[in-house]
């Protein structure tokens, strides 16, 4: 759907976008992650037409940004970041308004404007006028503004920034509906909601692509940690655990009932050392009441890599 | 065209939503009526009885009125238009539906275009009192018309492409004004410079593109003066708007 090739978008002496490649197939949720200011507005603004590239290239649904750009447009339904509305008109004419600009005809308008109204839970006040809504309410007025075209391809600059947690959760429940059969790309800063709806991960930093993958894969790639509580001392504990050779960054600690508590990383990751660990503890005559293996979450993952 | 008429639609009905509209159509018809007034006044005093000056063949460019309120209401009309757009981000908007950027130009253009003239209507009144009373020379209220029609067409193109210059109303407004009357003052540079500028002059000011019209005259010479540089300038707003997009 998306075909990014070696993009870079230069500000003067800022490169905003450096050498970015990536692709977005048809039906993926797609989470942009990165700190602020990691070029993540700016490459969602390049697919969108609003600003070309310094160099490189990109193509939506086969047809380039640049060249093509009336026909890229014609895919996408893009949620800005911010939510620039006109705050004079009424919620129901402004989508009337866009439905007509993103080429919907007669019937169909009404048709789609009820549903997105319907869809983004605006039904109530469909005749308020857009000044007067609360952040929330214009969020959704953009949403749906993104979804009137009926896009293939959705792009979404922060779509739950500034809304209750109601609404996050509701929002949330309608990228996962609309992902079933559709393309969304969709920047944010709360992790926990990529991790819920996003089947695949980029990681941005300064203006470079950190990291790209699922989200399982994405955490799976760092280290994992083994965690394992015996009934012994954390000294000979720890001492037993060092004969294994893959074992490293070894940490024992007391636990307040007489328990000893060791977390421990492996050399490699291929290897599970849970069956070693027990071995030699088991050798050792000891109890363990605990041998875990844990990814590291999403947002370790993320604050591993951007703070580097 | 389809995309034209829907961005038209909301350009004007912006227009009509917003106080600015409303305030601009006051002071424009307050100026006018009060000018229309003091003109039938003055030219009704006994040394001015025998001139025989025709009412209209004044109000229409013969005042310094006309041409400060016409400077003022469209650098006033035009400054939202771009600036406004750029400055909210609804800009933004704009450029990811499938519109084209002389769509953009043209809607924003005749909806203040199309404000700036329907203002106009009201002062017919003028017209038909004065004919009730007088006798009207009805030559001169149509070439008056159709001269004050050209240059409200020219001056919102000015206004336009100074509005996509920046994302300030303010700004907007200040060096529309100030380019608008910088036109007008050609005029009387045309006295300070060589021979050889002196036709450069005189061909590009306003003033001198207009005096026909007042007279009863519609010269192909001013309405060609008035077009061509009405569609250079949406040319350049077209430029202005595109060029955005390279930086």
């Amino acid at each position: 759907m998306i075909k990014v090739n070696n993009l870079v978008k230069r500000y003067g002496e800022i490169r905003a976008v450096d050498d970015t490649t990536f692709t977005v197939k048809k039906g993926e949720i797609v989470g942009l992650l990165g700190p602020n200011g990691a070029g993540k507005t700016t490459t969602m603004r390049i697919i969108t037409c609003f600003m070309p590239a310094t160099s490189g290239s990109v193509t939506v649904a086969g047809y380039d940004v640049f060249s093509q750009s009336l026909e890229v447009r014609r895919h996408i339904g893009y949620m800005p970041e911010n939510v620039p509305l006109y705050p004079e008109m009424r919620i129901n004419e402004y989508l009337r308004f866009r439905a007509k600009l993103k080429g919907l005809r007669g019937q169909e308008i009404t048709n789609r404007v009820a549903k997105v109204i319907d869809a983004c839970d605006l039904g109530h006040q469909h005749k308020r006028i857009i000044e007067q809504l609360s952040k929330g309410n214009r969020q959704r007025v953009g949403l749906a503004d993104a979804l009137v075209g009926n896009p293939e391809l959705l792009i979404l600059d922060e779509p739950t920034i500034g809304l209750d947690p109601n609404q996050v959760r509701k929002v949330r429940e309608l990228i996962r509906e609309i992902g079933r059969d559709r393309t969304v790309v969709l920047s944010t800063h709360i992790l926990s909601e990529v991790e819920m709806i996003c089947k695949k991960v980029i990681i941005m930093y300064n203006g470079k692509i950190a990291a790209q993958d699922s989200v399982a894969d994405i955490c799976g790639g760092t280290k994992k940690q083994y965690i394992c509580e015996v009934k012994t001392s954390p000294q000979k504990l720890k001492e037993t655990v060092e004969s294994i050779q893959l074992a490293t960054n070894i940490i024992s600690e007391p636990l307040k009932d007489g328990w000893a508590k060791v977390v421990m990383h492996s050399l490699k990751d291929t290897v599970d050392l849970r069956e070693q660990i027990f071995n030699v503890i088991n050798q050792k005559g000891w109890t363990i009441r605990e041998l875990d293996v844990k990814s590291p979450t999403l947002e370790e993952t993320f604050v591993n890599i951007t703070s580097k | 065209m389809r995309n034209f008429f829907n961005l038209y639609k909301r350009e004007l009905s912006a227009l009509y939503y917003t106080p600015i509209g409303y305030i601009v159509m006051c002071v424009f018809l307050a100026v006018l009526g009060w000018v229309f007034w003091l003109l039938v006044r003055i030219l009704n005093l006994p040394q001015y009885v025998k001139l025989n000056e025709d009412v209209f063949s004044i109000m229409f460019g013969g005042t310094f009125f006309y041409w400060i309120i016409l400077a003022g209401i469209t650098a006033a009309l035009t400054m939202r238009l771009f600036a406004e757009e750029r400055r909210s981000g609804t800009i933004e908007l704009l450029s990811t539906v499938p519109v084209t950027d002389l769509q953009i130009v043209l809607s924003k253009y005749f909806a203040a275009l199309t404000f700036l003239l329907l203002m106009w209507i009201p002062t017919l009144i003028y017209v038909i009192i004065l004919g009730r009373y007088a006798t009207v020379d009805y030559g001169v209220v149509f070439s008056g018309y159709v001269g004050t029609i050209l240059l409200c067409s020219m001056l919102t193109s000015i206004g336009l492409l100074m509005s996509s210059f920046t994302r300030s109303q303010f700004v907007s407004f200040i060096i529309s004004f100030v380019l608008i009357l910088m036109l007008f003052s050609l005029n009387f540079m045309q006295n300070i410079v060589s021979p050889f500028w002196r036709e450069l002059y005189k061909y590009l000011s306003i003033l001198e593109q207009f005096q026909d019209f007042p007279r009863g005259v519609i010269s192909s010479r001013s309405i060609v003066y008035f077009l061509s540089l009405t569609i250079f300038m949406l040319f350049c707003t077209v430029k202005s708007v595109e060029s955005h997009k390279w930086r």
